[in-house]
């Protein structure tokens, strides 16, 4: 009865609900185009640099983050491998070996790091297809490398050229070989891009004398999951004497750190967007309570009771505050969706500093349903806070001087 | 041969009476080098995770010219590492290449052991570099040595603060080593054992270095075969001829 009172209410006056819903469908808009730029954005850095190389969690033996030498190597065994592999979330996982070597190629050397990756399945992390710039990619059973661009450039490498490296192999052994370069890749990262070069897991393994042996287990999940609950379960799966378990945030902190301080920035402009959404609202619901005085006045003194009025005002709000955000969440979703998967490309200085920093220049969209979610409640929270007043007006009403004009 | 008698009578006075602590380190050195020697040697890297064994065979012409082959084990076999005076290179078979060792990699570990490559040829002259003192008299292995103390001198390129060293009164074995740093830290220790006579010359046949700030890691030196005074052809510590080691 009282919904079906609220539903007329909401009509009769329709440019004044409208002008109500208006404001709700804009805030919830931007609120939802703003973050799902923002947390787009953060998703996408962070899928240039973890997700699509490092990966979202990492298993190496105990120590071996804090001294990175072939020395901590490990074997995993099958066991831990299909554990692991069960756990909900987890995507991928990839054997690495990795070594630091002095390159050489005719008067020129360079420290690099030397991985050795397992071809086919890295291709479900990486997309090497889209990285390579020259040559051809790894095969499984592939007996040359490939080499960052920046390794590239710095020997002015073409393929078929053969670089020299000797290092440090495992357990005190000389790690000294010769390979013809086969391929040239863009790591989309400048760090990657100047250090790295890219052998089969056999060759590599081969090459440091540590057969069977791999310095990082990269587990990667899938998208939006959380990457701490999969790694709290794999600690408590498997034993933690022997291993180390590490999610991105700990392996680079220093991305998390840019992440988090643009992040409170970003907070910030959305708790001011909500300020001024806020004020929004209360200013038409001030004038509806405003206008509509008389009315409640004259209702209150024909015998309704003030708590059903009170109820009918939450009743309207809700049905405002509701139209409001579903015809803004409708609206956001199509267009969300079209920039993720059409993202945003930069241009310019703006371009040229990103891939400075080590990113690609897009902006994609978030998708993910929480983004909506999140704020949908938000202004519903701060509808109903705004219900508020005119529920005291109602509490406070005296018909007499209400009803005088 | 009587004269030869007579000299070694002579000799064997000067050991017992006159003897200065600069002569004991002299004989001690020079019977430690001879002219030229040929050894094969093991090597063992010991760490506190791991243990690693190596073979080599060892070539010295004095104290300018020396060239090591690696012989086992299989994979770094035929590596050589070849000085001259105060140059050194590395031959890597794998690779067919020598490699003239730059001075950024003087002090990076020698092949892996507890040795910095500057270790061996910066190797400075215990005799010439150094002021040499006697402080004492101590039984290691049931033999008497002295305990010198060799302060370098200050013209001369030692990386080392000083250098205690043990030298048996009997044999002129150097014993046992102790390096200090500028600031008179302990840093290595060499102890030498189970000696064995080597062409009628008693040497330890044990060397293990200690470097003393890493825990548990020492290296092991142990002489196969050890000969002095053998011919060895001249090209044997040419950059030509390492491929050709046997």
């Amino acid at each position: 009865m009282l919904l079906k009172i609220a539903w007329r209410n909401v009509w009769r006056n329709k440019r004044r609900s409208l002008i109500t819903i208006a404001a709700i469908f804009i805030a919830v808009l931007l609120a939802i185009f703003l973050r799902a730029l923002q947390l787009g954005m953060y998703d996408n850095m962070i899928n240039n640099v973890v997700g699509s190389y490092s990966g979202y969690v990492q298993l190496h033996s105990k120590g071996y983050w804090d001294d990175k030498t072939i020395d901590n190597a490990f074997e995993v065994n099958q066991s831990v491998l299909a554990d692991i592999q069960n756990i909900d979330g987890v995507s991928t996982i990839l054997k690495r070996i990795q070594a630091g070597a002095l390159s050489s190629y005719n008067d020129l050397s360079k420290f690099v790091y030397i991985t050795g990756i397992d071809p086919e399945n890295e291709e479900i992390l990486t997309d090497w297809n889209k990285r390579l710039i020259e040559g051809r990619l790894l095969k499984k059973d592939s007996k040359s490398i490939i080499v960052a661009k920046g390794v590239a450039k710095y020997y002015n490498l073409k393929i078929g050229d053969t670089l020299i490296f000797i290092g440090q192999g495992y357990h005190g052994m000389q790690a000294v070989g010769a390979y013809p370069l086969q391929g040239v890749v863009d790591m989309k990262n400048p760090n990657l891009n100047n250090y790295s070069v890219f052998m089969t897991l056999p060759v590599a393994q081969d090459f440091v004398s540590a057969e069977n042996l791999i310095t990082n287990l990269v587990i990667d999940k899938e998208q939006y999951f959380d990457e701490n609950k999969i790694a709290q379960v794999i600690k408590s799966k498997i034993n933690n004497q022997s291993y180390d378990i590490m999610t991105w945030k700990e392996m680079t902190p220093e991305l998390d750190q840019l992440i988090e301080a643009d992040n409170a920035g970003g907070i910030l402009i959305i708790m001011i967007l909500y300020m001024i959404v806020t004020f929004g609202i209360f200013g038409t619901v001030l004038m509806m309570t405003q206008e509509r005085l008389y009315e409640f006045g004259v209702l209150i003194s024909i015998g309704m009771r003030r708590s059903k009025l009170m109820i009918t005002l939450i009743y309207e709000t809700i049905l405002l505050t509701f139209t409001g955000i579903m015809s803004g969440v409708v609206v956001s979703l199509p267009i969300v969706n079209y920039f993720y998967y059409n993202p945003l490309r930069l241009f310019g200085a703006a371009s040229a500093q990103m891939e400075t920093a080590g990113f690609e220049p897009v902006i994609p969209f978030m998708n993910s349903y929480d983004i909506p979610l999140t704020h949908s409640l938000i202004i519903l929270c701060i509808s109903l806070i705004i219900c508020v007043y005119p529920i005291l007006i109602i509490y406070q009403l005296q018909p007499i001087k209400a009803m005088k004009r | 041969m009587k004269k030869f008698y007579l000299i070694t009578i002579l000799f064997s006075c000067c050991n017992l009476y006159a003897q200065t602590p600069m002569e004991i380190v002299k004989i001690a050195d020079s019977r430690l080098r001879g002219n030229s020697s040929y050894a094969e040697i093991t090597i063992t890297i010991v760490r506190p995770k791991w243990e690693k064994k190596m073979n080599l065979k060892n070539w010295s012409k004095g104290t300018d010219y020396s060239v090591s082959l690696v012989t086992s084990p299989a994979k770094e076999k035929g590596s050589v590492f070849l000085k001259r005076k105060k140059e050194a290179w590395n031959y890597l078979p794998t690779i067919e290449r020598i490699i003239k060792l730059p001075p950024s990699m003087m002090t990076q570990n020698w092949m892996g052991t507890d040795f910095t490559n500057d270790d061996l040829i910066k190797q400075s002259s215990m005799v010439v570099d150094y002021t040499h003192k006697i402080i004492g008299t101590e039984i290691i292995e049931n033999l008497t040595c002295w305990k010198l103390e060799l302060i370098p001198n200050e013209e001369s390129s030692v990386v080392w603060g000083k250098l205690i060293v043990w030298i048996d009164k009997k044999n002129y074995m150097q014993l046992k080593t102790e390096f200090y740093d500028e600031d008179l830290e302990i840093v290595n220790r060499m102890v030498g054992s189970k000696i064995n006579e080597y062409n009628g010359k008693k040497l330890p046949s044990k060397l293990e270095f200690y470097p003393l700030d890493d825990k548990g890691n020492k290296t092991v030196i142990e002489y196969d075969v050890w000969n002095f005074d053998v011919s060895i052809p001249e090209n044997y510590f040419s950059t030509q001829y390492v491929s050709r080691l046997k």
